[in-house]
């Protein structure tokens, strides 16, 4: 008999042991990929000022807004529209906490491929759901150099949530500091000759793309797209002196261009933050009341089972004997099934409160998306006409300079901003 | 900002040291004589000039930030647009002066206006240079495009000025009720209806004092709450030209600052 019973001991804790598994493997969260920064990161910064001539400009490219999970569970509350929010919003707040660093010289935004970048970053939004973030990051340099290629990933604590400030702490500062700190790194690897002829190579890619006809042979383009310098112009060079006025034109386009990314930056700081802070703590609390759920189901039936288990092995005298055992396993099993059914319930308020945050976040974000979008297409295609002009001039005043006609310039011809 | 200062009073110093000749002190120089008009295009073309040494010169030298380098080019760009409207104003009031000599873009001329148009380029040099001042015009065109987008820039106010978001207890607060709670304003007062609750908050109160009331005057100021000081409600430009202004010791060029100052205020009031 009491071997019979002890089946049934360990057949219930086999049961209990298997729910406690379930429960665990179920209770996690969804997979963020990429490695987690490290928590409390100190952004590096300079000491003292580095001189003019050593600084290299930065130019954050507008992010890949990647893709919203597939899993309806994961997607729950978010928007393809979110994403193109986040999109500008991430770059916006990147430019800031380089611009604290002093590594850099001007920190930018800019919509598209940009032909005169002396370091370009490029990111794309691998995950991102208010809690955690996952952004893949491509820096390359104007010579054609990958700096390197990271993914990086945070989830925010609840506290993260709370000490914010725009342009100087994000939710996720922790990320933008090792961003910050992993560019500063490769910064303080280059020589002083390394950081000239980036510089060069990336004032000559712009010459290039203004003036081919006189600057196209000047820089050489391997197969991997690295950059080499094979001239340089002269210091008195008259060209090269039109073309340095029309790319301080272009930096200040640029900037122009920043101003409105900065004052989207600023309307969508409050909306965003609120809904990272509220969806993390809806998201929390559901996934709380799922897991509660699910242990009281599972232990439930297990009890039910387990009670069902001690009456099917043992013989009439167990069976008498723990009869108001096995009584007590199946109605207090069943109340707990019921009671987790109860609690799955609950959650369903904060799914719904989930969605509706996401749909009124989406849309508070998506006319000033659509405005910013709108504004920079503006301001590009104007650009874009003049820039059209003044390559039409510089060809023609390269005519009168030399009295040939311009060459057959092929690849180094690349629009301006294309 | 003591180095932008040192700059921009050095721009002026050196106008003077060159002897320029400026403006008699009138208040209404955008009506005045045609020598007025041309002394102002030669005094702010010649501001003009010295800035873009000044960025040029001490890009080298990092004397300047890279912030204090952009608002000398915004100072710039907007003198040149002022140089540029000077020009106009000449044309249009003064045709039958000569703008020979003058930084000035030339212009489509009015209907019957009794100017003669010079002659075509003859020679390569003559089309180089054509074609140079073209690309100029093409420029100050561009600039002052930039210009007028920094102007619209700026006077957008951003929805949340707000540095912080207030804390508001738990979760809870938001089972079930989001939408009840946007359209109620909400409990907490900040998760909905953000934009008015966060600038409130700012404590902003205008006290404008009649910007663009008179040359000579203090500027408008406001009273900022979160930094419990009094504000002059200046952009760069303002800012740069009023700091010359009031750092100016040149009574004739004080005035034509002040005078340049309440323009530029009083066109984007």
């Amino acid at each position: 008999m009491e071997t019979l019973g002890g089946v049934a001991v360990v057949k219930w804790k086999g049961v209990v042991a298997y729910t406690l598994i379930v429960v665990m493997i179920t209770g996690g969260c969804a997979s963020i990929p990429g490695n987690q920064v490290a928590d409390q990161v100190r952004p590096m910064t300079v000491d003292g000022e580095i001189e003019e001539e050593k600084l290299l400009n930065v130019s954050i490219q507008v992010f890949d807004p990647g893709v919203i999970p597939e899993d309806a569970e994961e997607s729950q509350g978010l928007s393809q529209g979110i994403r193109d929010a986040e999109a500008r919003f991430i770059p916006v707040h990147l430019k800031y906490s380089l611009q604290r660093t002093g590594y850099w010289g001007a920190v930018r935004v800019v919509p598209g491929d940009e032909n005169g970048a002396e370091v370009l970053v490029k990111g794309k939004i691998e995950y991102s759901d208010g809690e955690s973030v996952a952004i893949s990051v491509d820096v390359v340099d104007a010579t054609g150099r990958l700096w390197f290629k990271k993914v990086y990933a945070e989830t925010a604590k609840k506290h993260e949530h709370e000490r914010i400030e725009p342009e100087k702490h994000d939710t996720f500062q922790d990320l933008f500091n090792t961003i910050a700190n992993d560019l500063a790194m490769y910064r303080q690897q280059l020589s002083p000759q390394d950081v000239s002829t980036i510089r060069q190579v990336a004032t000559l890619r712009f010459a290039a793309a203004m003036a081919p006809e006189t600057f196209a042979e000047y820089l050489a383009e391997d197969d991997s797209g690295q950059f080499t310098i094979m001239h340089l112009p002269a210091a008195d060079d008259a060209m090269f002196a039109r073309i340095q006025a029309l790319r301080s034109r272009d930096d200040m386009l640029v900037d122009v261009i920043n101003g409105y990314y900065d004052n989207y930056y600023l309307d969508l700081w409050a909306p965003y933050s609120q809904w990272r802070r509220y969806r993390s703590e809806e998201v929390a609390a559901m996934r709380e009341l799922e897991r509660d759920a699910l242990t009281r189901q599972v232990l439930g039936i297990a009890a039910i089972v387990g009670a069902i288990a001690i009456g099917a092995a043992a013989d009439q005298e167990t069976r008498s004997r723990t009869g108001t055992l096995r009584d007590v396993m199946v109605l207090g099993g069943a109340g707990a099934v019921y009671s987790g059914y109860q609690k799955r319930q609950e959650s369903e308020i904060n799914r719904d409160a989930i969605q509706e945050l996401g749909e009124s976040f989406h849309a508070e974000a998506e006319p000033l998306t659509i405005e910013v979008q709108g504004e920079t297409l503006r301001l590009q295609g104007s650009a874009e006409e003049q820039y059209t002009r003044w390559r039409q001039l510089l060809r023609e005043i390269y005519l009168k300079e030399t009295g040939f006609p311009p060459p057959e310039v092929g690849g180094q011809a690349e629009e301006k901003g294309q | 900002m003591k180095g932008l200062f040192a700059v921009v009073m050095w721009l002026v110093i050196a106008v003077l040291d060159e002897g320029t000749s400026l403006a008699a002190p009138n208040p209404s120089v955008g009506n005045g004589t045609a020598d007025e008009l041309r002394s102002s295009v030669l005094s702010l073309d010649k501001v003009i000039r010295n800035t873009i040494k000044t960025i040029s010169a001490h890009s080298e030298t990092s004397l300047l930030t890279p912030q204090e380098t952009k608002e000398l080019k915004e100072f710039a760009l907007y003198l040149q647009t002022r140089v540029v409207i000077y020009c106009e104003q000449l044309a249009s009031q003064f045709p039958e002066q000569s703008m020979h000599g003058l930084p000035c873009p030339s212009f489509q001329m009015p209907l019957g206006s009794n100017l003669t148009l010079p002659p075509p380029a003859a020679t390569d040099e003559e089309e180089l240079d054509n074609l140079e001042q073209q690309l100029a015009e093409s420029m100050g065109a561009f600039d002052e495009m930039l210009l007028a987008e920094e102007t619209r820039i700026a006077g957008h106010r951003p929805k949340v000025s707000g540095r912080d978001i207030p804390d508001t207890g738990g979760h809870g607060q938001l089972q079930g009720s989001v939408q009840q709670e946007k359209q109620a304003g909400g409990s907490d007062g900040e998760r909905s209806g953000h934009s008015g609750t966060v600038e409130a908050a700012s404590g902003q109160v205008d006290t404008s004092v009649g910007a663009g009331s008179g040359q000579g005057q203090p500027p408008s100021v406001s009273y900022d709450g979160t930094q419990g000081k009094l504000v002059i409600d200046d952009d760069i430009v303002a800012r740069q030209l009023r700091e010359a202004a009031e750092k100016e010791q040149d009574p004739q060029l004080k005035e034509k600052l002040w005078q340049e100052y309440w323009k530029y205020k009083g066109k984007k009031m």
